[in-house]
Parts: C-alpha cells; sequence; structure tokens
C-alpha cells in the first residue's frame, strides 16, 4: 500500500471522527420500546422456562408411580398366568362336569407328555400344589376304568385299591346297589368291585339273597350294572379283616391328603377328611377327600384371580377431534379484539403406559378470529385537476394455526382425568378484509371490500401455550374435554405494526373426542 | 464519551434511566458507525437501536481493562454486519476478480479531502455497492483485516481487496467530483 493510500485512509479516519450526530429523544424513545418488548420476551421465556422445569420434575417425580404401577402389573400379570396354569390343572381335581375331559388332558400329560403346554403348565405349578394335582390326578384315574391299568399300581391310591380288591376278593360279599353311579369317585370305587365282582360272581351268586342285611353294615357302597352280583356275605372274621384293611386304607389316604395338601390344605380339612374317613367307607372318604382339596384350591386361588384384574398392556388410542375455543381476546383502542368463538378440529394419539397415566398427542387446527386492527394502509395520490386518492385498507380478520397439543394425562378412573400440558402453534396463514375506496375532490367512492390471505407481516410465527384440562368419557368411545390455555407469545409485532402493547391468545377450548381405533 | 462502571452496573441491573443515559453518551460515536454501514440515516437509527440492545445485552461480559470506547465499536459493527449477512439480497457477486488497478494521483485527491466536511465522506461512502461500502468500512476505518473481511463477508481475501480498491477509486471520483467545482469557481 503506498504512502498516499494510507494518508487517504487516515485522512478520511479523522475527517469521520469529527462528525457529530446530535441525541434524538425520539430515537430513545423506539430504543425504550425495544427495550421493554425484549424486557417482556426474556420474562416469557422466564415463565416458559419455569413452566417446563416445572412439567420436566412433574414427569420425574411421576414417573416412579408409573413405575411401581408398572411393576405392580407385571408381578399380577406373573401370578395371573400362574393362577390360570393352575387352574388349566386343577380344574379336573374339582371339576365334576368336566372331569372326565380334563382327566384325560391331565393323563396324556402324566402318561404320554405329547401335549407340551400342559406340560408347561404342569411344571409351573407350585410343589404342593402340583402334589395336589396328582393327589386330583389318581382321584380321578379310577374314572376311567378302561385307561386304567398296571401303570396306576404304583400310586398310592392304586394301591389302595389293589388292597380294596384283595379285601373284597377275600370276603367276596359286597352290597348291592341297583342305583346308577354318577359321581366319578362312586365309579372309581366301582373299578375295582366291578372287576372283583366279575372275578368272584360265580363263588358269590349263591350267597346273595339274605345277606341284604350285613351288607348294611359293610358300607354305603354303591354297586351298579350287571356287575351288581357281588356276594354280599360277609363273615365276622371277613368284617374284622376289612375293618383292619379299612384302616390301611385310611392310612394310606391321609398320607397321600397331607403329602397332597402339604402347604395349602388345612388341618381342620384334614381332621374332617380323617373324620369322615373313620365314618365312612373309602368312597366317602375320597369323595370327602375330593371337595376338600378343591375348597382348599377354590380358597388359594380367589385372592390371586383378583389380584389378576389389575394386568395391564400399554395401549394407544387413536381419536378425532372437534370442538370450539373460547379466546378472551385483549383490549385494543377501547374495543375488545380476538374475543370469541372459533372452531377446533384435528387428530390425537393418546398412549397409556399404565391405566392411570397417559400421553397425548396431537394435531390440530386451531383459529384466532374477530380481529380488526388494521395494519397496513396505503394511499396512492394522484394531483391533476383537483386530487384524487385510491386508499387500500387491509386488516387481518383470522389468524388460522397448526396446533400440536402435547399433554400428561392422569386418569382418576375410568371416566374422568387431568392433564397438563403445552399447545405448540405454527401460523399458517392469515385471512384479511381487504377495503379499498377512491377519494377525490368532490366525493367518496362506496368502499370495495374483498378477502385475501397471506398479510402474515408482524405477526409471530409461533406460539406456545401451557394448558390444562380436563377430560370426561361420556360414553364407550366419546370423551369431552375443557381446557383453559394461556399463550406466552405477543402475537403481534410491536415494532412492525407500531403498537406498544401485548396480545397473548388464551382462552377456553371445549373438544369432543371420538376413538376411532386402538393400537 | 466517559462512561463509568457504575453506569454499566447500573445497566446491567436493568435501570432504565441508566440505559437512557448510556444511550446518550454512545449515541454519536453509535451512529458515525452506523451511519457509515447503512444508505441512510433511518436506516442507521434502526440499526443502532438493534445494536444497543446488543450492546445491553452483552454488558455484563464487558470487562473493565478493554476499553469501552473499543468494546461497543465491535459489537456495533458486528451487528451491521450480521443484520447484513442476514438480508442476503445481496446478489452482488463478483463475476471475476482480479486486481484492481487504482490509477490516479492521491495528491489531488488528498488536498481536495481535507476541505470537505465529516458529512460529505458519510453521503460519498453511503453511495459506494452495499457490499464495496462494507469492505472499506472494516478495512479503512475500523482497521480489520482482509483474512477477517473475507470471514465476515464470507467471500475470499482476494475479492476483499478488490472490493477495497474498487471503493477507494470510486471515492476518488467522488471527491474529485465534489471539488470540481469549487476548483472552477476559484
Amino acid at each position: 500500500m503506498s504512502t498516499e493510500q494510507e494518508n487517504f485512509d487516515d485522512l478520511l479516519r479523522s475527517k469521520l471522527e469529527e462528525g457529530d450526530f446530535a441525541f434524538s429523544e425520539a430515537n430513545w424513545d423506539k430504543a425504550e420500546a425495544l427495550i421493554i418488548a425484549a424486557e417482556k420476551k426474556r420474562k416469557r421465556r422466564r415463565i416458559a422456562f419455569i413452566f417446563f422445569i416445572g412439567l420436566l420434575i412433574g414427569i420425574c417425580l411421576m414417573f416412579p408411580f408409573i413405575g411401581f404401577e408398572k411393576n405392580d402389573a407385571g408381578k399380577n400379570a406373573t401370578e395371573t398366568n400362574h393362577v390360570k396354569n393352575n387352574r388349566e390343572n386343577k380344574k379336573p381335581a374339582y371339576d365334576d362336569e368336566v372331569g372326565t375331559k380334563h382327566t384325560n388332558n391331565n393323563e396324556e400329560a402324566a402318561t404320554s407328555q405329547k401335549n407340551s403346554d400342559t406340560k408347561t403348565k404342569a411344571e409351573s405349578i407350585k410343589e404342593p400344589e402340583s402334589n395336589t394335582n396328582t393327589e386330583a390326578e389318581n382321584v380321578k384315574e379310577p374314572q376311567n376304568n378302561a385307561q386304567v391299568d398296571e401303570n396306576t399300581t404304583s400310586s398310592p391310591i392304586a394301591e389302595t385299591r389293589s388292597t380294596l380288591k384283595k379285601e373284597k376278593n377275600a370276603k367276596a360279599a359286597t352290597t348291592i346297589n341297583n342305583k346308577p353311579s354318577k359321581d366319578n369317585i362312586e365309579n372309581e370305587l366301582l373299578v375295582p368291585e366291578n372287576e372283583n365282582a366279575t372275578a368272584g360272581k360265580k363263588p358269590a351268586s349263591k350267597q346273595q339273597a339274605g345277606r341284604s342285611g350285613e351288607a348294611k353294615n359293610n358300607s354305603k357302597q354303591t354297586v351298579s350294572g350287571d356287575h351288581a352280583k357281588a356276594n354280599n356275605t360277609q363273615p365276622a372274621e371277613m368284617q374284622s379283616a376289612g375293618s383292619v384293611k379299612k384302616e390301611d386304607l385310611k392310612t394310606d389316604v391321609k398320607n397321600n391328603v397331607l403329602q397332597a395338601n402339604n402347604n395349602n390344605l388345612q388341618k381342620d380339612s384334614i381332621t374332617d377328611t380323617l373324620t369322615a374317613l373313620k365314618n365312612s367307607p373309602a368312597k366317602d372318604t375320597l369323595v370327602t377327600l375330593k371337595d376338600s382339596v378343591a375348597k382348599t384350591h377354590a380358597d388359594t386361588i380367589k385372592p390371586v384371580t383378583k389380584d389378576s384384574a389389575a394386568k395391564f398392556k400399554p395401549i394407544t388410542f387413536f381419536s378425532i377431534d372437534a370442538g370450539a375455543s373460547y379466546g378472551f381476546g385483549w383490549a385494543n383502542n377501547s374495543t375488545k379484539e380476538a374475543a370469541g368463538f372459533n372452531p377446533v378440529a384435528g387428530i390425537s394419539a393418546s398412549h397409556y403406559f399404565t391405566k392411570k397415566w397417559s400421553v397425548l398427542l396431537g394435531l390440530q387446527y386451531n383459529s384466532l378470529a374477530h380481529l380488526n386492527y388494521s395494519n397496513y394502509t396505503s394511499s396512492n395520490t394522484q394531483y391533476s385537476f383537483g386530487y384524487s386518492q385510491s386508499k387500500t385498507i387491509i386488516t387481518p380478520t383470522i389468524l388460522k394455526y397448526l396446533a400440536i397439543p402435547v399433554k400428561l394425562q392422569y386418569w382418576f378412573n375410568d371416566k374422568n382425568s387431568l392433564s397438563i400440558g403445552v399447545n405448540i402453534l405454527y401460523l399458517l396463514n392469515t385471512s384479511s378484509k381487504v377495503e379499498t375506496l377512491t377519494q377525490s375532490d368532490f366525493s367518496t367512492s362506496a368502499p370495495a371490500f374483498t378477502t385475501k390471505a397471506g398479510y402474515r407481516d408482524g405477526f409471530a410465527n409461533w406460539d406456545f401455550q401451557p394448558a390444562l384440562a380436563y377430560r370426561r368419557r361420556i360414553y364407550k368411545a366419546l370423551s369431552i374435554s375443557a381446557e383453559v390455555y394461556y399463550g406466552l407469545q405477543d402475537l403481534k409485532n410491536n415494532a412492525v405494526l407500531g403498537i406498544n402493547k401485548t396480545e397473548h391468545n388464551s382462552g377456553l377450548k371445549l373438544t369432543l373426542s371420538y376413538h376411532l381405533f386402538s393400537k | 464519551m466517559n462512561i463509568e462502571l457504575d453506569l454499566i452496573t447500573a445497566c446491567i441491573n436493568r435501570e432504565r434511566r441508566a440505559e437512557y443515559e448510556l444511550y446518550k453518551l454512545t449515541y454519536s460515536y453509535l451512529m458515525s458507525i452506523c451511519i457509515r454501514y447503512t444508505r441512510s440515516k433511518e436506516e442507521a437509527e434502526e440499526a443502532l437501536n438493534s445494536g444497543f440492545m446488543k450492546i445491553l445485552g452483552n454488558l455484563n461480559k464487558y470487562k473493565a481493562e478493554v476499553p469501552f470506547k473499543a468494546w461497543i465499536r465491535k459489537i456495533m459493527v458486528n451487528a451491521l454486519i450480521d443484520a447484513y449477512r442476514k438480508q442476503k439480497k445481496h446478489n452482488e457477486q463478483v463475476k471475476y476478480v482480479e486486481e484492481y488497478i487504482e490509477t490516479g494521483d492521491y495528491a489531488d485527491v488528498n488536498n481536495a479531502l481535507t476541505k470537505m466536511n465529516a458529512e460529505q465522506i458519510y453521503i460519498m461512502i453511503g453511495q459506494l455497492p452495499p457490499m464495496s461500502q462494507k469492505v472499506f468500512n472494516l478495512y479503512a476505518i475500523d482497521g480489520f483485516g482482509h483474512k477477517e473481511i473475507a470471514e465476515m463477508l464470507s467471500m475470499s481475501e482476494g475479492t476483499s481487496k478488490w472490493h477495497l480498491s474498487f471503493s477507494r477509486q470510486q471515492l476518488k471520483e467522488m471527491i474529485a467530483k465534489m471539488s470540481l467545482p469549487n476548483e472552477i469557481v476559484t
């Protein structure tokens, strides 16, 4: 750079430093307006920040509860499955109506073990219950005479049956009862008897008559069908021998029962069972036992079944929303602006984490109508002979927003919920009334009105509305929501529009939501 | 311009009276900067206000060891350049950038310049093309280097040099034109 150039620059710099500009109060007023606007903006940001922090803390505080509920739900779910499994396996033990069917299943599971589900369920049962189940199986096994084979002889009941068989064979005396059997246990007892009766049919037939009195002493054993031709003769030795065997039977069954109902069977029921065993023959004992086991299981299952209702699976509901909002508006030059009803429509998705907590996310069309402040005025004056002035006055009347509501909902019960969140609004477009008229020296033309869109200058593009809402389910898939909201943003740019005030979009919103589907 | 630390502290505490005092004290100096980078007084006032907002917003970062005048000058220049970049409607793309060969004798121009007042120079600078105006102000008046200018205005150093030379040439021509009638008269 040449010295001349440097001198030129230095000279310019020194000349510029001489420049003096008088302070302008009017300019300070503008600067002050900017300072005030910035302070308000800062204040709003602070409020928004505090609100979001509060919301965040609230969510953080709520999460542990959500977590616990989830854990509880999981626990209940496990219990439910457990109980379900138990039920499926236990049912045959005390459900007489479906006893045969379930017994077959159990037998399949126990013998062939081809059905993997049954096997899995059976494995998941607690040990004592399994024992009980085994007991139940044992009780049921004799039900199907044809299926009873020597494999079952290893079980205590089979042993008992075997003992009975021997006893009956030895005694060759049975009471004949022609009533058809309905009870599975009776059938069970009949199996050995019938078999024995068939086996000992010929030798016993001759003694059939005149022995009925002794049969009464024996027991109330019922023998049905063609097999009921057993010998009812029972000598005293045999009776005593029978009573000894009966004692053995009682002991066996008692042991089995104690083993089976290790934890679940109560002492009372065992005592009752033993009493029943003492006062009645084996079949009655088994019937009592069966009822006792069933009762015990029913008692065990009931409370868990109640808890199982708490099981919850997260679900998302998709809804369509429609309603109206009422804007509170604001005062503008002694007139109220933006106060009135506006339509609301959109869709939303509510994701339920638990039965109590859900998060709502939506997409809505919101609007803010009843604006009446004219932002833009232009005039074009032509001077010829006199003057002619064309005026255009543009008044934005409706602000159209795309709103994204984000809310956290708490359901007090199935019908009522309270939610807190924020609506994020983006200004899509505006609708403006355009008034044109012509004035001249002598006349003023009638104004012509048209509606135009797109005058967005001076309006804030974004708005954030903290909102509090109450929702009530009024019919199956229909719910109503009342919401109060407060817009944080100053909707109109004061610098552009030349008004030094704030305009907040706040009001009430009432919407109806219809659940379309869930996922 | 003598700014006391108390006044700065009061401004940090958002005291309106202090803000007013600061504005009043710095107005002339800031305006002299703004008017060089803009094309009209109104535009300069608008730029001054937005720059002053930035100064207020950054006062808490001010360190006493730095001259306040230099500090607000830097903030204001940055604010002006930022505003210019945001406009980005200055599609003043230089199609070819060559070494601009300056011609003419500076002696006569400098003589003429000494006879001019500040307002005339502001007007002349304001008549430069926007990009050239920015480069000239940054380099010749505010003391930035070509590298910095190139970064600030997203251009190459060569382009910055070209704008500087072009600005000088333009100013010389304007000064010559302005001084010519006087010479004729005399």
